[in-house]
């Protein structure tokens, strides 16, 4: 008996330890998102186990960027205050501010892909209008882009653009947290 | 089998009689270390059972709204951007009457106004923009709340009411779509007045653009009618949604 248990050990061992590795490997269970970006490119934010998982990493990287969107168009406006600011350094701030926006873009049409995968109306919705917020905060570049096209840029324009950029961005994170259960990212 | 006898012997006893026998060190001979091996690896199974278990039943983490839930939201959306629709409006007739000593505070309460109006208006725009490209999924939105995770009897009571409701959705939409003819003229209209006068205007250029600044005021008052409307129609689309048949209150989450 004392023998048979001594040869038994090690398998009781092996197969738990075999069991927990399945466990944490990344095995696709049903709750789990399919990836919304293409095969080899880097995410704009991990992967957790679960869709839910996925999708609340995707809000959380969302928030951050349209903070640091905001962040940027804050800084950008005291820079565009100051006496000496020239149009050189119009040219990298606004390059820098659209990237970071594009970026917001890029990251959210993510988290609205995966939004879908829950297949209920309330969540696409609730990014759908997420969305089109994005689209309509871009309007704030226009009046900067109109005037960078005529070669006549007038500091005030771009106090402005900066000054909504800041405020609706801030807005815009608000409603993306209030947005948070009709995405299926809280219970 | 070292490695491991090392990692768990250097384990810290818990104080728990029953469980201090399970960090006895599993190469002694003993009876106890014995049960000890086994309930290491007895517990090991439990624990992967556990999180495999946790990596099947996870579901979609969104909660179930409570009837109403939508159509609520939206009137207070149109709520607000009357409101300040309205405030804008209003800074603009206060141009008017300005004399060259007060214009410039008068002209900073409108950029104010026009300021606030471009942010706060952002998601009822949002909103109206997404319910016009996905038109028929903000009804099953809002029939999803009606009907929730119900029973079958009670999902049947709440499709009879559904062609019902369709005909209050068909109006928010027709309403909605009114209120974005009128209010983006308007918004446009001021925006592109602030571009031409900048942020601090000489009285001379005021007292040139008094006629567009009446002409937008009149847009506003129309783009306040037209949201008056929609907040009727969405009135009369809660009421009706409040007074019908629900499905049972243990289905809806709670608030």
């Amino acid at each position: 008996m004392k023998h048979t248990m001594k040869h038994l050990r090690p398998f009781v061992w092996m197969s738990g330890l075999a069991l927990l590795c399945l466990t944490l490997a990344p095995l696709r269970a049903p709750g789990q998102a399919v990836s919304p970006w293409p095969e080899g490119t880097r995410p704009p934010f991990l992967q957790g186990p679960t869709l839910e998982a996925t999708l609340r990493n995707g809000v959380q990287a969302s928030i951050n960027q349209a903070r640091l969107t905001a962040q940027t168009a804050k800084e950008m406006e005291s820079r565009a205050k100051g006496v000496g600011y020239q149009r050189q350094n119009l040219w990298t701030d606004y390059q820098n501010l659209e990237m970071h926006f594009q970026n917001l873009r890029i990251t959210f049409h993510a988290v609205a892909k995966l939004a879908l995968q829950l297949r209920n109306a309330r969540a696409a919705n609730a990014a759908a209008e997420l969305e089109s917020g994005l689209d309509i905060i871009s309007e704030a570049f226009d009046p900067v882009q109109r005037e960078l096209q005529t070669g006549t840029v007038n500091p005030d324009t771009i106090v402005r653009m900066c000054q909504v950029l800041d405020e609706a961005l801030l807005e815009w994170q608000k409603e993306l947290k209030r947005c948070s259960s009709r995405l299926g990212t809280i219970r | 089998m070292n490695w491991h006898h090392q990692r768990i012997t250097n384990q810290p006893v818990p104080d728990a009689g029953g469980v201090a026998a399970l960090s006895s060190p599993i190469c002694s001979e003993s009876p106890p270390a014995r049960r000890g091996a086994w309930a290491w690896g007895l517990a090991a199974l439990v624990v992967t059972v556990l999180f495999a278990a946790g990596c099947t039943t996870s579901k979609s983490g969104a909660v179930t709204a409570r009837p109403g839930d939508g159509l609520r939201e939206y009137q207070r959306l149109v709520r607000d951007l009357r409101k300040d629709v309205q405030r804008t409006r209003q800074t603009l007739e206060a141009l008017a009457p300005v004399s060259q000593k007060n214009s410039g505070a008068a002209y900073a309460r409108f950029d104010g106004a026009l300021q606030r109006l471009e942010v706060d208006s952002i998601t009822a725009r949002a909103r109206v923009d997404a319910m016009e490209k996905r038109g028929e999924a903000y009804f099953k939105e809002w029939a999803e709340e009606i009907s929730g995770p119900a029973n079958e009897a009670a999902h049947r009571v709440a499709k009879e009411r559904f062609a019902e409701l369709h005909g209050h959705f068909e109006a928010i939409l027709k309403d909605t779509e009114l209120v974005r003819q009128a209010f983006g003229p308007f918004l446009e209209g001021l925006r592109e007045s602030r571009t031409k006068l900048g942020q601090k205007p000489v009285f001379a250029a005021m007292e040139m653009a008094k006629p567009n600044f009446a002409q937008l005021a009149s847009a506003g008052r129309q783009a306040e009618e037209s949201l008056d409307q929609l907040s009727k129609t969405l009135k009369a689309a809660a009421a009706d949604v409040m007074s019908g048949p629900l499905p049972p209150a243990q289905s809806i989450a709670k608030p």
